[in-house]
């Protein structure tokens, strides 16, 4: 495997990195290859969710990855890549993240950074993976609908980090997490299990598809879905769906 | 990086709207920078033009109500007559990339291998399924927004 950003490719102005690190991707570009951009003009999350992506203000990085693992295994990356962002997070800039499940890094309670894996399955197998990943570092206000729920590093310590600062370690970490989704994925659930309260013990209330429940969380599967324990005493793994806290 | 490697580069990156550009690699560097114009208005792709063309409604919440539920699922068996098209992970069905956009398919559409016909979510990692075979879209098992399981019938596809 090639080191990741080994080749990367620097926009001032991008519609969204993951598209076109998808169009790289489906060129056939090797994995590694990443693309950052000082702005993104339609940067998205989940469901086509907007990512505000104000010019210098964050990190918005893709990566193109080609994992050895199937598509049923592959999750984990998901995982991974916000340990590696929380790691980041705290060890080089002394903050107290959190992972809210599977993968929102929380300061404060409002969300630092956002992640977006997508990736395409042909025949059973996954032809690549688009990891992306934005990180608030020196915004100093955000957008109105978003005010309460955001944070940036600039906000949580005073720093201000520029986005190509912050690429360096997350690269080391996310290397060094990536790699593990393949041979100890058992080492990524437990690391994210040390850096989030979500992991044991935490009540949460889970919205999937139309159902609503609450449930205690026991840990993660081996695919990295979250368990859960209702108050029937059933459990269950989420895999998906959108989990939120329950008021106490 | 070869010079054909280069000049597919460049083609790609030319109707991006940006007005610098680099790439870095081992023993390479190479910066483009351009006045910043206008974006040309592009040819949509055939895809998006479709899509627009069938959602004429009043207002986008209207679109987006309309393509989610425009067409409801088919919950009867599985036809063995069909190509099936199975999930291949657990997680959460999606027939359009957001509430927005219109399905990537529906009944009636043609479908090549290579065509995207819904987005399986698993921990948030977006996976897009693709067709496998050429034919016509027959039946839609499954409903937008709901948990599917490893090996659950999506589509069945008339080939």
């Amino acid at each position: 495997m090639a080191k990741l950003g080994s080749t990367l490719h620097r926009f001032d102005s991008l519609t969204s990195t993951n598209d076109f690190a998808r169009e790289l991707a489906a060129r056939g570009t090797e994995e590694g290859t990443i693309v950052i951009a000082r702005r993104q003009t339609a940067g998205r999350g989940r469901q086509g969710r907007r990512w505000s992506s104000p010019e210098g203000s964050g990190l918005y990085l893709s990566v193109i990855l080609r994992p050895a693992l199937s598509p049923a295994r592959s999750s984990i990356i998901a995982l991974a890549a916000g340990v590696a962002v929380a790691e980041t997070l705290a060890l080089d800039y002394g903050l107290t993240p959190d992972i809210k499940w599977p993968n929102d890094v929380l300061s404060g309670g409002r969300k630092i950074s956002g992640i977006l894996v997508e990736s395409a399955i042909e025949k059973d197998l996954l032809q690549y993976a688009i990891l992306g990943i934005g990180v608030n570092l020196m915004q100093e206000e955000f957008p109105e609908e978003i005010r309460d729920s955001a944070t940036s590093i600039l906000i949580e310590s005073g720093r201000r980090v520029a986005p190509e600062d912050f690429l360096k370690p997350l690269l080391e970490r996310l290397e060094r997490w990536y790699r593990a989704c393949m041979s100890r994925p058992e080492e990524v659930r437990a690391r994210w299990e040390e850096l989030s309260s979500y992991g044991r013990g935490r009540r949460v209330r889970i919205m999937s598809g139309d159902e609503r429940v609450e449930a205690t969380t026991r840990g993660l599967h081996e695919s990295g879905a979250l368990i859960i324990e209702l108050e029937s005493g059933e459990v269950r793994e989420i895999v998906s769906g959108e989990i939120t806290l329950r008021p106490l | 990086m070869d010079l054909t490697e280069l000049k597919e580069l460049i083609e790609l990156i030319a109707e991006k709207g940006f007005a610098e550009f680099e790439l870095e690699r081992e023993g390479l560097r190479l910066r483009i920078s351009r006045f910043k114009e206008p974006p040309v208005p592009l040819v949509q792709p055939a895809k998006e033009t479709a899509a627009t063309s069938d959602n004429q409604g009043p207002s986008p919440a209207a679109v987006s109500q309309s393509a989610a539920s425009a067409e409801s699922p088919d919950t009867s068996a599985p036809e063995t007559s069909l190509h099936t098209i199975t999930s291949p992970i657990v997680g959460t069905f999606y027939r359009a990339p957001s509430p927005e956009s219109a399905p990537c398919v529906k009944t009636g559409d043609r479908v090549e291998p290579d065509t995207v016909v819904c987005i399986i979510e698993a921990m948030k990692l977006m996976n897009e399924i693709q067709a496998e075979v050429t034919g016509e879209v027959a039946k839609i098992y499954v409903e937008n927004g709901q948990p599917v399981e490893y090996g659950q019938p999506l589509f069945g596809i008339k080939v």
